[in-house]
């Protein structure tokens, strides 16, 4: 992406965050015990400073367009890309739902085999195609980090429902 | 004299002894691996620290910070491929020097250089930090105020060359320290009805989020890392007519590093880079620079390391992070209900104190650890990036669930990690969005008590000296950002 369409989706993103953020600022009851500013006062000056800067990076975005159509070089590439996935943003999207997945599953399937379950996974998502590696690695995770975290740290982790459905 | 004993004192203490040895032994280990900065190596640890006495968990940090910047120049020796920011400058002539079967004696100065500047840092955070903190004992609200005024106008220093995108990302880190209670009334705001959100949003969890689930994000779709093969890893510590020859660039990158440092916003890497170019600017041997120079790889070294203890100066004295391994030292202290500034040093002595001499320690830490820990370091860095990746998110989402045992949390780390996806898309820096978050009370609760005081009057902030002396160094150093960037950009035009 270049600079001018970075900056005008900054912008209209910015604007519109700003827009959402003053008029909710604007439905905060004060208090009894407010001060003259109030508890919206702070919100609505730092809502209004994002709309202004907003406003600022798209109206640059839309000069510096005009300046590039105008440029001999505006069609240029920006040169090769690095080497890595095809699809970058749909990796990202990948790995957020396993993250999200793992989210959701550590209440019911505990921590030992979620963790297991998240580090197979996102292995096996980022490329490791060893399966004996990839199998040692999710079967080892659960315990070892239960064994820092639980044990030797004293952090209680979530044993998920096996309690109820042992019938313990 | 005193603030120096007392910190010796700290060292006879064997639990501030260990938190220092695990701080750099973790630090070094994630410094070396790409991708993971100081910064997310010591949030990986925050997690740990609640249960822990402030004064370990702050030297723990401390001693990761230190430990971080050093084990950042191994790879960039071995691969190069810099472990962290700041080494960017040591790949130039540390890598020369691996490619010429030097790795071992690159490796040494690299840690010599790094003990240098870290004793040196070290020596001018104890002589400056409390001097700065007495003066700012008479600091009133409305010189908090003006404080936090102050901490945010080093945004146009953070912000990558576009001020605006600095302002966009500061104004989202204020919205999320909005979330809550109002610091005044005690009213909810920006809830959204949530009961998990009437408390706020944790700092440690939007830093979590930032650096290290985006970073994975990013990391998942990038190319994997550069196999260092056969690089010998046996360290070999330079001799004295060595040292004699590393003194003027450990000494250029020492100022340098304590100057850059000491500024909220400017930061290791930078430093570096200027260290660098002095160095090479200085030197008897200018042609060795680029073919491995021994000298260039003294100067960054030395001038990071020093930036680990001086850039703790303006937290320490002043309550302001000036880089994103100082905003976590800052959450560290806010966990344990510290708030840094000028009256740490009445109510905390011993915290600081303690942190003085912890910081003395990783740093005979770093070369001890260092002398020993590089081949599993090697060995580290050279798996595979696939179950790299896993188990960094195995070992954060961990860590995030054991802050408060809560799902959300765990999901909202998720979602903050996403918002830094986008931004490091539309490339608005992050570090202003941590400084306005973590400012973000500060300037709200004391302008509003200000007025309070004053009457709803707002010439308090000028009446007040302090208050006022402030606000002008903000304008001043405001205006110098925008002059300087007017005359590069006029530069780069001629």
């Amino acid at each position: 992406m270049n600079d001018a369409l970075v900056d005008r989706i900054s912008g209209g993103l910015g604007m519109l965050l700003a827009g959402s953020y003053i008029v909710s600022a604007q439905g905060i009851e004060d208090s009894l015990l407010a001060d003259g500013v109030g508890a919206s006062g702070v919100p609505m000056g730092v809502g209004i400073v994002l709309l202004l800067a907003s406003f600022f990076l798209f109206v640059k975005s839309l000069k510096n367009k005009a300046a590039m159509d105008k440029s001999p070089h505006s069609g240029e590439t920006e040169g090769p890309a690095a080497m890595g996935s095809k699809h970058p943003h749909a990796m990202a999207l990948g790995l957020l739902l396993i993250l999200a997945v793992y989210v959701f599953l550590l209440p019911l399937l505990g921590y030992v085999l979620s963790v297991g379950i998240l580090v197979g996974a996102v292995a096996w998502f980022a490329g490791a195609r060893a399966y004996t590696s990839l199998l040692m690695c999710s079967v080892l995770a659960g315990p070892v980090l239960w064994l820092v975290f639980d044990w030797a740290l004293e952090i209680r982790l979530p044993v998920g429902l096996w309690p109820m459905w042992l019938g313990k | 004299m005193d603030s120096f004993l007392m910190a010796m004192s700290n060292l006879a203490s064997g639990w501030i002894v260990l938190s220092a040895f695990a701080g750099v032994l973790w630090g070094i280990f994630g410094g070396a691996l790409p991708g993971i900065s100081p910064s997310i190596a010591m949030a990986l640890l925050l997690p740990f620290t609640v249960g822990m006495d402030a004064t370990n968990a702050l030297v723990l940090l401390a001693s990761v910070y230190v430990g971080a910047e050093y084990g950042g120049s191994i790879p960039a020796i071995l691969i190069r491929t810099p472990g962290t920011n700041s080494a960017s400058a040591t790949v130039i002539d540390g890598y020369e020097m691996a490619k010429q079967g030097r790795a071992g004696e690159a490796l040494g100065i690299s840690l010599m250089s790094g003990l240098v500047g870290g004793l040196f840092g070290l020596a001018v955070l104890v002589l400056c930090t409390e001097s700065l903190a007495k003066v700012a004992l008479a600091f009133t609200p409305a010189a908090y105020f003006s404080l936090g005024i102050l901490g945010l106008s080093v945004i146009a220093g953070l912000s990558s060359g576009s001020l605006a995108r600095g302002l966009l990302a500061a104004c989202i880190g204020l919205m999320i320290a909005f979330i809550g209670s109002d610091p005044v009334s005690g009213v909810q705001r920006f809830t959204f009805g949530s009961e998990d959100l009437l408390d706020g949003v944790k700092p440690i969890l939007v830093m979590v989020g930032l650096f290290a689930v985006t970073e994975m994000l990013v990391q998942i779709g990038e190319p994997p890392w550069a196999n260092g093969g056969n690089a010998s890893t046996k360290l070999k510590l330079p001799n004295w007519a060595m040292t004699k020859r590393l003194f003027k660039p450990q000494a250029i990158g020492a100022v340098i590093g304590t100057v850059e440092g000491v500024t909220p916003g400017a930061g290791g890497t930078i430093a570096a880079f200027m260290a660098y170019s002095e160095a090479k600017r200085w030197s008897k041997h200018p042609e060795e620079f680029g073919k491995g120079s021994p000298e260039g790889v003294a100067a960054p070294e030395s001038a990071n390391n020093v930036v680990t203890a001086t850039a703790l100066v303006p937290l320490l004295s002043l309550g302001i992070p000036g880089s994103n391994s100082a905003a976590i030292l800052l959450g560290g202290f806010l966990i344990h209900g510290l708030q840094p500034g000028p009256m740490l040093f009445q109510k905390a002595p011993e915290v600081v104190y303690g942190l003085y001499g912890g910081l003395f320690i990783a740093n005979i830490a770093m070369l001890l650890i260092g002398l020993v820990i590089l081949s599993p370091c090697m060995w580290l860095v050279n798996r595979p990036k696939p179950y790299l990746i896993a188990f960094i998110l195995a070992l954060v989402m961990s860590g995030v669930f054991a802050i408060h045992q809560s799902i959300f949390e765990c999901g909202l780390v998720l979602g903050i990690g996403v918002l830094g996806y986008v931004l490091r898309l539309l490339r608005i820096p992050v570090l202003p969005l941590v400084l306005g978050l973590v400012l973000g009370y500060l300037v709200e609760s004391n302008y509003r008590r200000s007025l309070l005081i004053s009457g709803g009057e707002h010439s308090i902030f000028v009446t007040d000296s302090v208050s006022a002396a402030l606000l002008s160094l903000a304008v001043l150093l405001s205006l110098y950002t925008a002059w300087k960037e007017f005359t590069e950009k006029q530069e780069a035009k001629s």
